[in-house]
């Protein structure tokens, strides 16, 4: 068969892979708990599809060119990322991230590579995105009508009901819908059909009122990030790009508000969170003590004097639930060993939470994850294939303005994920909801400013 | 090109084995300080914490009931020591490298210390010991 004929093929069908591969991450630590063993099972053989198909089209479309310093970067950070291994405190944990961060790198990569040049083709792997994103957010509805105990968290004293729709919780398929909703504007605003338009604006809404419902300030400060970078880069002029930031500034304030209306529940049960997930039943025989019932490691730090009773300060718009001090302790620990780090992929194992306050598993910073991971030299890599993928941005005002308005709305999706970064251990983690929706994204601004006649954009 | 990145990962790859071993040698060194300061195991003891990887002594110091702790795994291993006798949380930990924890104690002597406080765990003890076995 002729390369032109199977070339929409291949086309089309990377686009329900990358909506299915989305949905599927998000199943796979989602509410419904019955179908998270096969969604966890489902979503790497969804993501090798996906890279298989990615690498194919790739291969096919292999005569226009990107520009190879992002390439490069992403080389040289997955290469420290194998080097690893050799100090990894987990050699075997850092082998399987690095290979399946890889397999989302290359994914993204080859998608940029097929899509070169040709912006309508990067503007459907954008749409791909997006609709993965709308059945997330559809799916959550779904779950809401139907299984109302799983689509919310309900409100204890400290903490209001928050919607977590598909996610495993209200920060969690929130951070794919923060990513996906600059993108999601740029179809309800920026697309042709007026039917195209409206499916985004709905999806664009429904995504909004998501995250505004879970009361994931993270989430909410990250998708306006997004919104205010893509509503800078789509005009060229100054004052339409003012009058843009200005009604995202109204909208952020107006979703604000709205997300500080619920509040906690005096009367409900406290929520008691065990020292072991599995406690053995031990008893001390008195004077002694077990240490666990008076101070347990994980409030160690910052914790009143035994007898005095732990404050609890409640969740304020701009409380950090623990996070500063999480994040001191976690600097602290990556300063054991700063060049290189303990090992990629090793952040849940090493991060220890001896903070009063603050309740996870990991540091809840991706910076912080990245140099507890792979020290400072991990995290120069990192931000220089951020610096890679953003060039192009630079040179988006002099494009058309179907180019200038993809660019704004991937470089959205970058600033999103970068933002979100601040608040979760996530861009480096393979299995996370958000990650490949945002490097998919990313990868799209280089293949928006390749040029058609084979010349790579520098 | 292919030789000078060999020369880089192999130079990158011993860094990071000697960043590892001299972060091991500080956390140890902090271990080894809070072991003699507790001094004989059995003494001022009060009370212990039980987690599934490892256990814990508890000293008191003063008015202060948990001013010590040690933290031991299966093999002896001190896998972590805390220093709270300041008032804040002074702690050196090798939770995430065990293998490189090189103070060690009688496993069994805290076993036996830990028994004293909890008689019910000696169960939990002999249940561990039969599957180990196993």
């Amino acid at each position: 068969m002729p390369v032109a004929a199977r070339l929409p093929s291949i086309e089309r069908a990377v686009q329900p892979v990358i909506s299915a591969t989305i949905l599927l991450f998000v199943l796979a630590s989602g509410s419904i708990q019955s179908w998270i063993p096969l969604a966890r099972r489902l979503r790497w053989l969804a993501l090798l599809g996906l890279l298989v198909l990615a690498v194919a089209w790739a291969w096919q479309r292999r005569g226009p060119q990107v520009g190879l310093a992002a390439f490069t970067a992403a080389g040289a950070f997955v290469g420290l990322a194998a080097l690893s291994i050799g100090w990894s405190v987990d050699p075997r944990d850092t082998l399987g991230h690095t290979v399946a961060f890889a397999v989302v790198l290359v994914a993204a990569g080859a998608l940029a590579w097929a899509a070169a040049g040709r912006p309508e083709a990067a503007g459907r792997v954008l749409d791909a995105v997006v609709a993965g994103a709308a059945l997330v957010a559809l799916g959550g509805l779904l779950v809401l009508l139907f299984r109302h105990d799983r689509a919310v968290q309900a409100a204890t004293p400290a903490l209001p009901t928050r919607y977590q729709g598909l996610g495993g919780g209200p920060n969690t398929a929130t951070m794919l819908l923060a990513v996906a909703l600059p993108a999601a504007a740029h179809v309800a605003i920026d697309t042709g059909r007026a039917f195209r338009r409206a499916i985004g604006t709905v999806v664009a809404v429904g995504l909004l009122a998501s995250i505004v419902a879970s009361g994931s300030r993270g989430a909410l400060v990250a998708g306006f990030a997004g919104l205010a970078a893509w509503a800078a880069l789509r005009e060229p002029g100054t004052r339409r790009t003012l009058a843009s930031l200005g009604a995202v500034a109204a909208l952020g304030l107006l979703c604000v508000a709205a997300s500080s209306l619920p509040d906690p529940d005096p009367g409900a049960p406290a929520v008691e969170v065990a020292a072991d997930p599995n406690p053995p039943p031990v008893r001390a025989v008195p004077p002694f003590v077990d240490a666990n019932m008076v101070l347990r490691l994980q409030d160690d730090v910052g914790h009143p004097p035994p007898g005095v009773g732990v404050e609890d300060p409640g969740r304020t718009l701009t409380g950090s639930s623990g996070r500063t001090e999480a994040w001191a302790g976690a600097v602290g620990q990556a300063a054991g060993r700063p060049l290189l780090g303990f090992g990629f992929g090793t952040e849940e194992q090493v991060f220890v939470d001896r903070y009063v306050g603050f309740n996870s598993g990991v540091p809840e910073n991706s910076y912080v994850g990245l140099a507890l991971e792979l020290g400072a030299l991990g995290l120069v890599l990192f931000l220089g294939l951020v610096a890679a993928l953003l060039v192009p941005v630079v040179r988006a005002r002099s494009s058309d303005a179907r180019t200038r308005r993809l660019t704004a709305a991937c470089a959205g999706a970058l600033v999103a994920g970068l933002v979100l970064g601040v608040f979760q251990s996530y861009l480096y983690a393979p299995g996370n909801n958000a990650t490949a929706a945002l490097w998919i994204s990313a990868f799209l601004l280089i293949a928006l400013h390749a040029r058609p006649d084979g010349a790579a954009a520098r | 090109m292919l030789a000078a990145a060999l020369v880089v990962a192999a130079l990158l790859l011993g860094l990071g084995r000697l960043e590892r071993s001299r972060h091991a040698e500080e956390q140890n060194d902090g271990i080894a300080r809070v072991r003699a300061t507790v001094g004989p195991l059995g003494s001022s003891l009060s009370g212990f914490r039980f987690l599934a990887r490892f256990q814990c002594l508890v000293y008191s110091r003063g008015e202060n009931r948990f001013a010590l702790e040690l933290c031991v795994d299966r093999s002896g291993r001190i896998v972590e020591a805390i220093d709270r006798r300041s008032g804040g949380t002074e702690y050196w930990s090798l939770r995430e490298d065990p293998e490189l924890a090189d103070v060690r104690v009688d496993r069994a002597e805290v076993e036996r210390h830990i028994v004293r406080m909890c008689p019910v765990c000696e169960g939990i003890f002999e249940r561990d010991a039969q599957r180990a076995d196993l």
